[in-house]
């Protein structure tokens, strides 16, 4: 069991944006997080890489409880998001965002910066050959040297994704990583997942676009008013009464 | 010892009144035009020798000295509302370096003009009240009053007209507010004017009952900075709290523990609210 | 590559005519050298916490910690000043970090202003230990590093510059300098990417005054008397000016800025009152025009006059 929520709930003021919620993502799975417009998909992810601090209950990664830790420890230990606002550093290029990125892999002693030692050049130059491994995965070689800022929308969801795989995440956790792509981005993007699943890496995906998560994903959880209300295969689910009640409401059930 | 209390009441509260006053303007022209004004403390200062040229050189006497000093100075915020902050209205960062130029500007103006000298005016009103044992200067009592009557004038404004409501709106949402047809330029330059024009009137008020120096505008920037921060980066309504546990430090300190202490227990008090409570008393997050 | 070849060329013939300067020069231009040496110190470390996206407003203070440690350490227990000014450099490092554990997590603008008011707190405090420190008249009698030539200050100033200059140099094109900037532009993004944000940022603060530190023990053991007055608010207003006016986005920019800015009023000698209207016209001048500051204004014009002559041979062109 790679990813394991049990009871996780947060609460904004009165209002349970995430009710008792209970995940168990095994490794190497696809697993896609879908539901209703303010579900709490987005809530969930933030709260599993701890962006927001739960009310109650637990996150266990890796077989360690994670739910206290910051989010730049969880990503240390192999947790990677994306985000739907990218965050990105728009002053630099597409290529030094991702070998930013590669923030874990590379000497970060005063020591070594300074005196630019053997260890420092080395890893320097590894983390620059896997930016651009990186960048030729999710196929963004033609405006490397664009900054980042100046990137159309779907390009920088897409440099997103590579910053993300620069952790080199055990757990990648995908938040609508094609919202707003045009039909050639979303190739761009949907190749890269795919080649990043087959790499071994774990997927946790919330998306809108049914047909997608359908497709890509191996088991399908559905969350609606911060509860989840189904899990299962994809089939299954696309025909859960629960489900379609939740998306087209009671008329359309059975 | 209830005298003693009275009197060093009226200190908080006379010290306390020119805080707020000064604070005011600074609060109101970031609430309204999101502008860090850095010279606010510099026209404070030269709003006092403003005055005291009116008063003395000129001789026009204490209360005709201070309106005046309240309308020049008003027509100095306006003037720099229109030239130095209006074409950085969206731009906070050049917005301030803006205002730090200024403040260069003004004080060294004041240095080349007036001089490392202190000057003073005589006191509002002669003699002094003697409440049962405590003797202070009545002009004390004076200063405290007319602050206090500008203070109410002032949230009456804010509270009754339309234009003050317009200044409201503004400081919550400039967009929304131009959007229901508020002439956000016109607010801000009446805002602008108003602040520099308390503030000026409280330097001349000051220099009726202590020295008036140069130094005075570093000094003063602290303090309402300060309150404004107790208060609540944001908040207008605030400003009266922060500026009373500001005032009542500064009064109060130096006599009831040493003066060594006072100085840095103020500032370490606002960075203790900085850092535990950044919105302060009464703001809201930025 | 040229226009780099050019760069570093020029860089080492400027550092040979530093270091020929004292045959050249007076006395009171070898002190004014010594202060400018001092003050692009200051400046480009100041620099070096901006870039990780805080904006320092008290970083004079800094140079007060290192001075007045380095200068009473020497004074009332009598170690040597070689001794000192590097643990003046160590006190204002903790100093920095001590700070940055509740101020870095602060958004920029709680930052500046809790930045701001620790530097002065900090210049209060000469009066806890007045017969120590002086109290406000300042403390006198300071050991000197060389006596009483100036020369020999010259030469110290100029290799510290350097080596500071050189140490900052190279944190900023690291990793960590790399870091430093991301910081500064994406709290999620960082974050996400393992990146220890508040750590960064506190470390920023850490190098930053060290070497402010390192520049204020130098100075108390160069002019012998240190009072708070040089170490308040407005010098820690004009650093972020210098800054500002010189070019906050470049690594020269500071020195560009320190240098010019610093120099103007002993420049415009008897009009010297008047300086500080020129270094504001310079700013709002930056502001307006060359928003990357003075140091950019060789390629700006460049750019200009390209246009122009563009704009003259097709003036009807889109």
């Amino acid at each position: 069991m790679l990813l394991r929520t049990v009871g996780l709930t947060k609460h904004f003021g009165g209002l349970a944006a995430v009710s008792q919620v209970d995940l168990d993502i095994e490794e190497g799975q696809i697993v896609g997080l879908i539901g209703p417009n303010g579900a709490g998909k987005t809530t969930v992810i933030n709260l599993i890489s701890g962006f927001l601090r739960p009310t109650s209950g637990k996150i266990i990664f890796d077989g360690k409880d994670v739910t206290g830790k910051k989010p730049h420890l969880r990503a240390r230990m192999g947790m990677g998001r994306t985000f739907q606002i990218t965050p990105l550093f728009g002053e630099f290029t597409t290529f030094k965002n991702i070998v930013a990125s590669f923030y874990l892999s590379a000497d970060t002693s005063l020591w070594g910066s300074i005196f630019n030692t053997r260890t420092h050049r080395k890893k320097e130059e590894y983390t620059l050959s896997q930016a651009e491994e990186n960048l030729q995965l999710v196929g963004l070689d033609a405006v490397r040297d664009e900054l980042a800022k100046n990137l159309p929308h779907g390009h920088q969801k897409v440099l997103d994704l590579a910053g993300a795989l620069a952790v080199k995440p055990k757990l990648l956790l995908l938040d609508e990583p094609i919202g707003g792509m045009s039909q050639d981005e979303i190739g761009l993007a949907l190749n890269a997942i795919r080649k990043v699943h087959a790499q071994g890496t774990t997927i946790l995906l919330v998306e809108h676009n049914i047909s997608i998560v359908m497709n890509l994903c191996d088991r399908v959880i559905v969350i609606n008013y911060g509860k989840k209300i189904a899990e299962g295969s994809p089939e299954e689910v696309r025909c859960s009464e629960e489900v379609i009640r939740a998306y087209f409401g009671g008329d359309y059930a059975a | 010892m209830a005298a003693q209390i009275a009197g060093h009441l009226i200190n908080v509260l006379m010290t306390s009144s020119i805080y707020v006053l000064v604070a005011l303007g600074f609060a109101l022209v970031f609430g309204v035009m999101r502008i860090m004004n850095f010279a606010h403390g510099a026209i404070y200062m030269i709003g006092g020798f403003v005055c005291y040229n009116f008063w003395v050189p000129v001789g026009l006497g204490a209360w005709i000295s201070l309106a005046l000093t309240m309308l020049v100075m008003g027509m100095f915020g306006l003037f720099i509302e229109r030239f130095c902050f209006r074409p950085f209205q969206r731009d906070f960062e050049k917005a301030t370096v803006m205002a730090i130029a200024l403040v260069i500007i003004l004080k060294t103006g004041a240095d080349l003009t007036v001089g490392p000298l202190g000057k003073s005016m005589p006191p509002l009103v002669a003699g002094s009240i003697n409440a049962g044992g405590v003797i202070f200067g009545a002009d004390r009592l004076v200063v405290l009053l007319i602050a206090c009557v500008l203070l109410t004038g002032l949230v009456l404004i804010i509270q009754k007209t339309n234009v003050g409501q317009a200044m409201l709106a503004i400081a919550h949402d400039p967009d929304a507010a131009s959007l229901m047809g508020v002439n956000t330029n016109r607010i801000s330059a009446l805002v602008c004017a108003t602040g520099c024009g308390l503030a000026g009137l409280a330097g001349g008020l000051v220099g009726s009952v202590l020295v008036l120096h140069v130094s005075i505008a570093d000094v003063m920037l602290v303090k309402i900075i300060g309150v404004v921060i107790l208060a609540g980066i944001g908040s207008i309504g605030g400003v009266w709290a922060g500026g009373l546990v500001m005032g009542a430090l500064d009064a109060l300190c130096p006599y009831f523990l040493s003066n060594v202490v006072s100085d840095p227990l103020g500032l370490a008090l606002v960075v203790l609210i900085l850092v535990i409570r950044p919105q302060g008393f009464f703001g809201h997050e930025m | 590559m040229k226009r780099d070849r050019i760069r570093g060329l020029s860089v080492i013939g400027l550092i040979v005519l530093l270091f020929l300067g004292p045959l050249f020069l007076e006395n009171y231009y070898i002190h004014l050298a010594v202060l400018v040496f001092i003050y692009v110190m200051l400046t480009s470390s100041l620099r070096t916490i901006y870039i990780s996206g805080q904006m320092s407003l008290g970083h004079a203070a800094f140079m007060a910690i290192g001075a007045y440690t380095s200068a009473m350490l020497a004074k009332h227990l009598g170690w040597t000043p070689w001794c000192t000014m590097p643990l003046g450099g160590i006190a204002a490092s903790i100093g920095g970090v001590l700070i940055g554990f509740p101020f870095s997590r602060l958004r920029a603008i709680y930052f500046s202003m809790a930045s701001l008011f620790f530097g002065i707190m900090v210049t209060t405090l000469v009066g806890l230990a007045p017969e120590l420190t002086g109290h406000y008249t300042g403390l006198q009698r300071i050991p000197l590093l060389f006596g009483f030539p100036k020369v020999p200050y010259y030469y110290f100033f100029l290799i510290v510059t350097l080596l500071t200059l050189l140490i900052l140099y190279r944190i900023e094109h690291s990793r960590i300098g790399m870091t430093f900037k991301s910081v500064s532009q994406s709290h999620l993004a960082a974050s996400s990417r393992g990146i220890n944000e508040a750590g960064i940022r506190i470390l920023a603060l850490g190098v930053g005054t060290f070497f402010a530190g390192i520049a204020g023990a130098g100075y108390a053991h160069y002019a012998g008397f240190i009072a708070p007055a040089t170490f308040g608010v407005m010098p820690s207003i004009f650093l972020v000016v210098y800054l500002l006016a010189g070019g906050k986005g470049s690594f020269a920019g500071p020195i560009v800025g320190a240098t010019i800015l610093y120099l103007l009023p002993f420049i415009m000698r008897e009009f010297q009152g008047y300086a500080p209207f020129f270094q504001a016209g310079l700013l709002i001048a930056v502001i307006f025009v060359i928003p990357e500051g003075m140091v950019s204004l060789p390629r700006q014009t460049v750019s200009w006059i390209r246009r122009l002559r563009e704009h003259r041979r097709q003036p009807y062109a889109s």
